[in-house]
């Protein structure tokens, strides 16, 4: 059984579970493999964070001339932008793990070329 | 709170099942305890930092990308592994040939990955978010607690008592329904940039399932109870359908109760929340016209399950209606390779348990055994339907 604790003296209400074991899973064949998979997420996750971020900056600046962080934190994107911002997203997580979608399976040293042996 | 956060001024617009409330942005930004002011969208506040939400944002677009392209990959990486072994697509194959068959294939090993990689990031950063402000986040948890309209009770005995098979962390959640005071936070974000790919922002899914609920044949709706209410999605969008009716929602999770009654609170809905086994509600005999349970069963042992159907039966007034929603109340349980193998990632890997032996459960059975006359509803299911409705039963009379 396990416990979290809490950084506060208020009453949490919560009891002691059984912790699961995903973070031992091995997916990829390689436990580093996972771990670069899992890295490169996050890092995509940054760069999209930071690519909203410069949406809204343009935006703002647009209609505005000026920004202060609190427009940044509450500037709400119109539908149309929703919608490019979207696309924009999915375009850059299919760049990103788009080649998990194919399965190599010639090993590259296995091959000197298909023409070699002719 | 801040006063810019007490000061919006936008209102949110809740579209129940036949109902509209506008409710205030305070009131809808208090029923999730927001802590920091970005604004509204619809019913719910924004998270507290555009970074959390872009990051979300993105792990919204991962899910997608899984569920489309990746999925049509490694469907079609499955049909080429199922010719070479003379099987066709929509054969039955058990569960253990499919994982032999399929595990070390690079495309569905990717696949099974990048669902389990978006589910670790998406609760860890809730989780370190929400715990370093934990005391703000509680507090505001704290100040709903006793406030009306609705309330929320707590069971002290059940934190230290609750079964075990109720203490893991379903679906990967960090602490699972108990063991984090943020489990309804993580639950509502977690919930909708993962399995319902932003769907249940609104609670749009919840208002369409309270929208499709059969009710008595006599029409007499005046107390509800929904079990394994979560974070009382379900349980609002029905008191929004039957206004005048006492719901209540029942949960074995505290912290997930707690923040119901946080939401529903904050959308100015008298609904009851009561932390408690569904299988040991504590309520009298015959007291429910109606009686719902979504997705709860697969997170149920076969002993839960059947201690819960029991519970329903005693509870249920005669000529009452139990309507459960489950992954197999509209549809078979798995059976071809590809529906083996999502079952298998989901079981073993996404830490749903109990998902094997609610699909070996004999439900309707069960139904059956303790006085349900077992029927089907028209509207499909949540999680789709084979074309013959939703099961239901009809507590019989005496």
């Amino acid at each position: 059984m396990a416990k979290i604790e809490v950084k506060s003296n208020r009453k949490t209400y919560t009891s002691e579970f059984t912790p699961a074991d995903t973070d031992r899973g091995v997916f990829l064949g390689h436990p580093q493999i996972d771990s670069l998979f899992s890295a490169v997420s996050a890092l995509g996750a940054e760069v999209w964070a930071l690519r909203r971020r410069m949406h809204v900056h343009e935006s703002l600046l647009e209609k505005h001339g000026s920004i202060t962080k609190e427009m940044i934190q509450k500037y709400e994107p119109t539908e149309a932008e929703t919608k490019a911002m979207a696309d924009e997203r999915n375009e850059i997580v299919k760049n990103i793990f788009d080649g998990f979608t194919r399965r190599g399976d010639i090993v590259y040293s296995s091959s000197l070329h298909p023409m070699h042996d002719k | 709170m801040t006063d810019s956060f007490l000061n919006l001024n936008r209102r949110g617009v809740f579209l129940g099942a036949g109902a509209t409330v506008a409710i205030s942005a305070t009131k809808a930004a208090a029923a999730t305890g927001a802590i920091d002011a970005r604004g509204m969208i619809g019913i719910y506040p924004r998270l507290p930092d555009i970074d959390i939400e872009s990051r979300g944002d993105f792990l919204l677009g991962m899910n997608i990308f899984h569920g489309g392209e990746l999925a049509r990959a490694a469907q079609a990486r499955g049909r080429e592994i199922l010719k070479t072994k003379g099987i066709e697509p929509n054969d039955s194959v058990s569960f253990d040939d499919t994982v032999a068959m399929f595990g070390n294939d690079p495309v569905l090993s990717a696949w099974a990955k990048t669902r389990s990689t978006h589910q670790y990031h998406k609760y860890r950063m809730l989780q370190n978010h929400l715990h370093s402000r934990a005391d703000e986040y509680l507090a505001a948890l704290e100040a709903a607690d006793t406030k009306g309209p609705g309330a929320v009770e707590f069971d002290q005995a059940l934190i230290k008592s609750a079964p075990e098979y109720t203490r893991r962390e379903i679906h990967t959640q960090p602490g699972g329904y108990v063991g984090d005071p943020f489990a309804g936070y993580m639950y509502r974000y977690g919930t909708d940039w993962g399995v319902q790919n932003g769907r249940s922002y609104q609670d749009g899914g919840h208002k369409d399932m309270a929208g499709a609920t059969p009710i008595p044949a006599d029409g007499k709706v005046k107390r509800v109870l929904d079990l394994g209410t979560s974070i009382g999605q379900y349980a609002t969008s029905l008191k929004l359908r039957f206004p005048e009716a006492e719901v209540w929602g029942v949960d074995v999770g505290a912290p997930m109760v707690r923040y119901a009654h946080l939401k529903a609170n904050g959308m100015g809905l008298d609904v009851k929340f009561r932390h408690a086994l569904a299988e040991d509600t504590k309520f009298p005999d015959n007291h429910f016209d109606l009686v719902t349970a979504n997705i709860l069963f697969h997170e149920t042992t076969q002993v839960g399950a059947k201690g819960i159907i029991k519970e329903v039966a005693r509870v249920l007034r005669p000529g009452g209606v139990f309507y459960p929603l489950d992954f197999y109340t509209s549809r078979p349980a798995p059976r071809t390779a590809w529906e083996q193998f999502a079952a298998f990632w989901n079981h073993r890997w996404n830490i749903e348990d109990w998902m094997l032996e609610y699909a070996a459960l004999d439900f309707n059975g069960e139904l059956a055994k303790n006085g349900l006359e077992v029927t089907r509803n028209k509207g499909g299911g949540m999680y789709g339907s084979d074309g013959s409705g939703n099961v239901m039963g009809i507590k019989k009379k005496a």
